[in-house]
């Protein structure tokens, strides 16, 4: 029988029939130690054709471990992606991204929030033209959505008070960065306001915490498992985050060297420097950054009413890269169209736009963040093609 | 050597000396100077005196140089990044200027350091201050009241204030940890080290005095290495020259409070001496709870 079970192929499914007894020492090589399993029949339910193209274990080696045997490349294991799938890690990861999910919709729902659906194809780009699918339509064209934006701030105007979204959310950037793909999951939310934007900052900010929170309670044996095969520090956050102003990053950044004007969007490597700046004195990995100057932010941003340069946005970092972009919008049809012609945009495109606040609209704010960056940082993994289950990006639309 | 003739005769008799320079005296063979080695009756002794103290400053400085590397051992720091620690001379708000001064202090929720809310209060006479208080994620959870450490203040918008205290509870393992600017300074430990830092903000010249300033060392190095860091005998003798010393004063320094009461009164709660406290301690400590710049310290402490 040793014989014929030797023979069936790596990976396929089999039924056994056995006993399972106790053993009298500890097997130290498996993780079941105490039982064992006497076979007595083995049945192949569906035999694996007998060469993989890669092996799991070799999948499953952490990384730089080339002593133990061979590695599997990005591309081999996105080729194969079911069998790369099958690693513990990738089974842990999977777990968590849907773990960040469920929290997500779980703290906003304890916060008001009802889920909405927005629609994925879209007469006109939402953010103004650049970066949008065009797809057939019938006898026109249309685009596929780069964000829900337009569709959760009508919500907004349609009194839902509180709303946020979870689905596909298409960029045709071609970017081939470790942390771009051309279609991703978008977590958006938007939120009416009493006051001050800050209290949609405080929900975001606590939604965050709750994702940690509840990823650190819930899912530690999942990150483990990841971390055996690509270690990582933990995440490390305040409750409540830590939140900087724009122009203290920027003196910040220039005491150590970084050469920047005022009103000058941070550069990745000045992100990058900022988050590590940021972790030295506070040991944090997650952080607000508020108060942005408007000169780098979307013509639809509420300025500071104090400061016509600065405007009422703010981005938010995990381990020094941005994840989340947001801000308060503008909700008075005049002033945005003053600051769309400012930024000269064909106000033809956005009329739409414009038009969804002319009968009445409350002040909002909001902001949307990637499933798999949150992932991807969260786990400290390198590659966003990680967390994505079949990942697409601008040189791979298969499988 | 051969014999050269001059390269050009020189017939002149007075020269023209350039009168744009300034004039020196000559510096060689000018009288009242004694080159060192020579002359000077007693030369010899002064060398050998100054040799000595130099022995001497050499010695005191390798032990110092050993102490430190058995304090690094001990609390792990690293000081290879140890640049110079910027020296806080101001004390005026004018100089600190606008700059918003992030202090951070990461402390551990099981043994607060209390003389922070002292520290903090002094701070806020004379600068505008705000505080925040965080729980970092090495830390389950910690009680309600350390959440509002600094009691219920006006909180000034973070770009305004002079003086940020950011105090974070988090699981670290050496006492409190203080971080101002970590890029070119090294963490500052210990509680006695935070509040002589942050009383040179609020009163730069605690130290112009000598005497009182090795008297707050003193009792400082009493409470870290004594009541906090020290074994049973030691902290019951801290505990009784404390209480020789309360006899004669009702604070430790002046007539007043100040942060080195602060600071053992905080030790003597972290070494778990204040139930048993007796006599001048036990009045002092309720001299402490009830002082002004404590603040809400019962509070705190029930």
């Amino acid at each position: 029988m040793m014989l014929t079970s030797k023979s069936i192929t790596k990976e396929s499914i089999i039924d056994v029939e056995g006993i399972v007894s106790l053993v009298p020492q500890k097997i130290e090589s498996c993780t079941q130690q105490d039982v064992e399993l006497q076979i007595e029949q083995v049945f192949v339910i569906s035999q694996a054709a007998p060469r993989l193209p890669l092996q799991i274990d070799d999948a499953a080696r952490p990384d730089g471990d080339e002593s133990q045997g061979p590695m599997v490349n990005q591309d081999t294991r996105l080729d194969n992606r079911i069998l790369d799938l099958r690693t513990s890690t990738s089974q842990a990861i999977f777990r968590l991204e849907g773990g960040v999910v469920q929290l997500f919709r779980e703290s906003l729902m304890k916060r008001d929030f009802v889920e909405v659906h927005t629609p994925k194809i879209i007469s006109a780009a939402s953010e103004g033209g650049a970066n949008v699918f065009e797809v057939s339509y019938f006898k026109t064209s249309a685009y596929l959505a780069q964000s829900p934006q337009l569709y959760k701030q009508m919500a907004i105007c349609s009194d839902f008070d509180r709303v946020f979204t979870i689905g596909a959310v298409f960029r045709a950037e071609d970017s081939n960065t470790h942390r771009h793909l051309t279609e991703f999951v978008g977590l958006d939310l938007e939120m009416a306001f009493n006051y001050h934007y800050h209290e949609a900052l405080d929900v975001i900010g606590s939604m965050f915490n709750d994702i940690f929170r509840g990823l650190r309670d819930r899912y530690q044996t999942e990150i483990e498992t990841v971390n055996k095969q690509y270690p990582a520090e933990p995440f490390k956050f305040l409750e409540p985050p830590l939140r900087l102003t724009y122009p203290e990053a920027v003196k910040t950044l220039r005491e150590n060297g970084v050469e920047m004007g005022d009103e000058e969007d941070l550069t990745t490597p000045a992100e990058k420097l900022l988050g590590r700046l940021v972790k030295a004195k506070y040991d944090t990995d997650f952080f607000i950054l508020d108060k942005f100057p408007m000169a780098v932010r979307p013509f639809y941003t509420m300025p500071d009413p104090n400061d016509p340069k600065q405007s009422n946005s703010y981005d938010i970092f995990m381990r020094g890269e941005e994840i989340m972009s947001g801000a308060q919008r503008i909700h008075d049809p005049k002033l945005l169209t003053e600051r769309a012609l400012h930024h000269e945009i064909d106000l033809t495109t956005i009329q739409s736009y414009i038009d969804s606040f002319k009968y009445g609209a409350a002040p909002h704010a909001g902001g949307g963040i990637g499933l798999e960056r949150v992932t991807m940082l969260y786990l400290g993994l390198d590659n966003i093609r990680k967390v994505s289950l079949f990942p697409r990006d601008p040189k791979r639309l298969t499988p | 050597m051969f014999k050269v003739e001059p390269h050009y005769k020189f017939e002149s008799k007075d020269v023209d000396l350039p009168k744009c320079m300034f004039k020196m005296d000559k510096i060689v063979g000018k009288e009242g100077v004694s080159l060192p080695g020579q002359g000077g009756t007693n030369g010899p002794i002064d060398i050998q005196s100054l040799e000595k103290r130099q022995d001497k400053i050499l010695k005191e400085l390798a032990e110092i140089e050993k102490e430190v590397k058995n304090l690094e051992e001990k609390f792990g720091v690293e000081t290879t990044t140890a640049a110079s620690t910027k020296q806080v001379t101001s004390g005026t708000a004018a100089v600190i200027g606008n700059i918003i001064h992030d202090v951070v202090v990461y402390a551990n929720p099981s043994s607060p350091p209390h003389s922070l809310v002292y520290l903090y209060n002094r701070l806020q006479e004379s600068y505008t201050c705000r505080t925040a208080v965080h729980v970092h994620s090495s830390v389950q959870s910690v009680p309600e009241k350390l959440l509002n450490y600094f009691g219920n203040g006006v909180t000034v918008e973070r770009p305004e204030a002079q003086i940020s205290l950011t105090l974070i509870w988090k699981d670290v393992k050496h006492g409190p940890e203080m971080r101002v600017n970590p890029s070119d300074q090294t963490p500052i430990c210990g509680e006695a080290n935070i509040a002589r830092y942050l009383a040179r903000l609020f009163q730069p010249s605690y130290e112009a005095d000598l005497h009182s300033a090795c008297l707050a060392d003193h009792w400082l190095d009493l409470a870290s290495f004594s009541l906090v860091g020290g074994n049973t005998k030691e902290r019951a003798a801290a505990v009784r020259s404390l209480n020789s010393h309360l006899g004669k004063k009702s604070w430790l320094l002046e007539s007043t409070s100040s942060f080195v009461d602060a600071v053992v009164f905080s030790a003597l709660h972290q070494a778990g001496q204040r139930s048993g406290a007796s006599g001048n301690v036990k009045r002092w400590l309720q001299g402490c709870e009830s002082d002004r710049l404590f603040g809400q310290m019962r509070t705190l402490l029930a």
